[in-house]
């Protein structure tokens, strides 16, 4: 469709400059909302849960975090486990030990 | 979603890995001692921190006493077997019976004197603060852990 052209309005276009610079985030920012748009995709179509995974996992902090809790429940777990097998087979042997000294010591000697 | 799951993944992994390592770590002493021919030997080696020489000493002591020890096990139970013998024929405490019972007690107590021998001799050739807790440990698991004695054999015991 062709318009009369409105010289005033064609003229102040022309002039017309955007004097705000792009944020240096500007990227950050895009890339944040790709990712929750994407993360907003998967909720629709697959359920809660993996956008959930996804956007906890999203932040590198909470991913440090989780592995490292990990590492600490692996260690704790395995140092206690093998403490109270290391004390069980003490016990034990002292107890053959004893029994392999002395004849009169019930088998059952803890 | 990729990036999420192999975090979850490593995640495990790592707590795999950490278990396995503190496991490992704790139970050193054990499959070594369990590795070894005598692991109560070697259990008393760890326990009683002896040196490789002094370790030596005491397992041909323990050696040397095997043996011994064994010989007056046989005797006591053959005398065992006599007395058995006697006091079925009569049913009653006749001085055979009386007889046999003072053999075994005799037995029995050279057979404790023999086993006292033998703790004071490891401890001996143990660091002298190892032996003097060695022989605590070691009367309390044996001549005074009967009935009467003050311990009454409890399982609670632990180690000095």
């Amino acid at each position: 469709m062709n318009l009369p052209e409105d010289q005033p309005l064609s003229e102040l276009l022309r002039q017309w400059n955007i004097l705000r610079p792009n944020s240096p985030r500007l990227r950050e920012g895009v890339w944040r909302r790709i990712a929750r748009a994407e993360a907003q995709t998967e909720r629709t179509a697959d359920g809660g849960w993996k956008a959930w995974l996804a956007g906890m996992f999203a932040k590198p902090a909470l991913a440090v975090g989780y592995v490292t809790a990990l590492l600490a429940v692996g260690l704790t777990a395995g140092h206690f486990q093998g403490e109270a097998r290391q004390h069980r087979v003490d016990h034990e042997l002292a107890a053959r030990y004893v029994q392999s000294l002395d004849p009169y010591q019930p088998l059952s000697v803890k | 979603m990729k990036r999420a799951i192999v975090i979850l993944l490593l995640g495990f992994a790592v707590a795999t890995l950490a278990y396995a390592v503190a496991y490992h770590g704790t139970t050193t002493h054990e499959r070594e001692a369990l590795k070894s021919g005598a692991p109560e030997l070697c259990w008393l080696k760890q326990q009683f921190h002896l040196d490789d020489a002094q370790f030596q000493h005491v397992s041909r002591l323990h050696e040397g006493y095997l043996p011994q020890c064994g010989e007056t096990c046989r005797k006591i139970a053959e005398k065992n077997a006599e007395l058995k013998a006697v006091f079925d024929r009569t049913n009653a405490v006749t001085p055979d019976v009386e007889q046999k019972l003072g053999e075994i007690a005799k037995l029995r107590a050279e057979c404790q004197a023999n086993m006292l021998r033998h703790f004071c001799e490891v401890s001996q050739a143990m660091p002298p603060e190892e032996g003097r807790r060695y022989l605590a440990w070691v009367q309390q698991k044996t001549i005074l852990s009967g009935p009467g004695q003050m311990d009454m054999g409890n399982p609670a015991h632990k180690m000095p």
